[in-house]
């Protein structure tokens, strides 16, 4: 069988061993999205590492979305910045 | 093999109660998890051990264990008739129902000290079952060097035994992380397959500098075109010739921009940053005697001025 782009959701959560409740509200809370077809809630393959993500911060370390929220908007600006700090290295390095 | 004080680790005593144990991993681990601290390997390695802590420090078997040969786990004749003795519970060190481990992550390994006190293949056991349904994620560390980034190639990689062949666009910038999808391990019950990430390190042996697409290029003038003026030639990162103007009077540290002579531009095919030429003016060390004559007629004539 071949590996497909879209997960049920269902299939996701047995998996994962997540409660299926739990996928339900992160998506409507917004932390994930599912792709709907014909009626069924699918996950892009493609999302699955920032899911596993979401789900470790949840389960693991008891973070509640909100604060998973706060967490992936603040690993997203430490990126940035340190693009922007290596940039800014880059051009201090004219001056050596 | 370095010995590992566990209690350490989770900065706790020797008396610590399961509680306090449990409070100390969970309040390291909400600090040190790979997923709060990307690209940090000091982070991980800690991670690490943190979890080696807890496997051992949160099971009364392994924890007596360790409390009893763990500075001479390696001499003791003891331990190995310990280990002898206890050789079937010694495969399974994480049977605690209780306890939690949170691992998984790419490259993690045990340490030579715990798995030479609990077995390596018991610290697999630890691994949560989240994850396994996608296949694990690859990373690889690829060094190429300016001039291949400049241009769009072919590379031919092992990962895992396995030959890649991968594009690598124009302009890939020093530490950039690809994802070439699908080249990680295999997925479980028909999951997806891991991804592989590459970052790149970018070796520059060029007298060209680069600060994201722009590059800058430093040019000793000579004196007296910088006082009078003239034409020179400049060789671009691709050695084409460039003749710039260089305008009478020209000071040290003027930058020139050459719009679209800098280094190619990731992914958008034909885009390049700017190339900055800045003028160092070379004095003159060692004059003849004309020359020093003729400078020092040109200092009477500045003062007069």
């Amino acid at each position: 069988m071949e590996n497909t782009e879209l997960i049920i959701v269902e299939v996701f959560c047995a998996e994962y061993r997540v409660e299926p409740a739990l996928i339900e509200e992160l998506n409507e809370f917004g932390l994930i999205d599912f792709v709907q077809t014909n009626g069924q809630n699918y996950i892009h393959s493609d999302h699955l590492r920032q899911i596993e993500k979401i789900i470790q911060f949840h389960n693991e370390l008891n973070i509640n979305k909100e604060g998973i929220e706060v967490i992936l908007d603040l690993l997203e600006r430490i990126n940035t910045a340190n693009q922007h700090a290596k940039y800014l290295q880059d051009k201090l390095r004219l001056y050596e | 093999m370095e010995f590992i004080d566990y209690y350490k680790v989770l900065g706790i005593t020797k008396s610590a109660t399961d509680a306090e144990i449990k409070k100390a991993y969970r309040k390291l681990a909400r600090k040190l998890h790979p997923d709060l601290n990307p690209d940090d390997k000091e982070a991980q390695a800690k991670f690490q051990q943190l979890n080696e802590a807890n496997a051992v420090l949160s099971n009364a078997e392994n924890r007596k264990k360790y409390d009893k040969y763990g500075k001479d786990w390696e001499r003791g004749e003891e331990y190995e008739k310990y280990q002898q003795q206890n050789q079937g519970q010694q495969s399974r060190p994480y049977a605690n129902s209780g306890q939690q481990s949170y691992g998984n992550y790419e490259g993690e390994d045990f340490s030579d000290f715990f798995s030479s006190m609990f077995g390596q293949s018991g610290g697999r056991q630890s691994q949560r079952s989240q994850g396994q349904y996608r296949g694990q994620d690859f990373n690889a560390q690829l060094q190429i060097d300016i001039k291949e980034a400049s241009q769009t190639h072919k590379k031919e990689l092992t990962v895992n035994g396995k030959n890649i062949r991968i594009t690598i666009p124009a302009g890939i910038e020093d530490q950039q992380t690809i994802k070439i999808k699908g080249f990680g391990s295999d997925g479980q019950n028909n999951g997806p397959k891991g991804d592989l990430y590459i970052t790149f390190s970018i070796v520059n042996n060029t007298d060209f500098k680069r600060v994201g697409n722009d590059l800058y290029l430093n040019y000793e003038l000579d004196l007296y075109t910088a006082v009078l003026g003239g034409e020179i030639t400049v060789s671009d990162f691709t050695n084409a010739k460039l003749k710039l103007k260089v305008v009478a009077g020209t000071q040290i540290g003027t930058k020139i921009r050459l719009k679209g002579k800098g280094f190619p531009i990731y992914k958008k095919e034909g885009e390049f940053g700017d190339l900055y030429v800045t003028y160092q003016i070379k004095i003159p060390t060692t004059l003849t005697d004309k020359e020093k004559e003729l400078f020092q007629e040109l200092a009477q004539i500045s003062k007069k001025n």
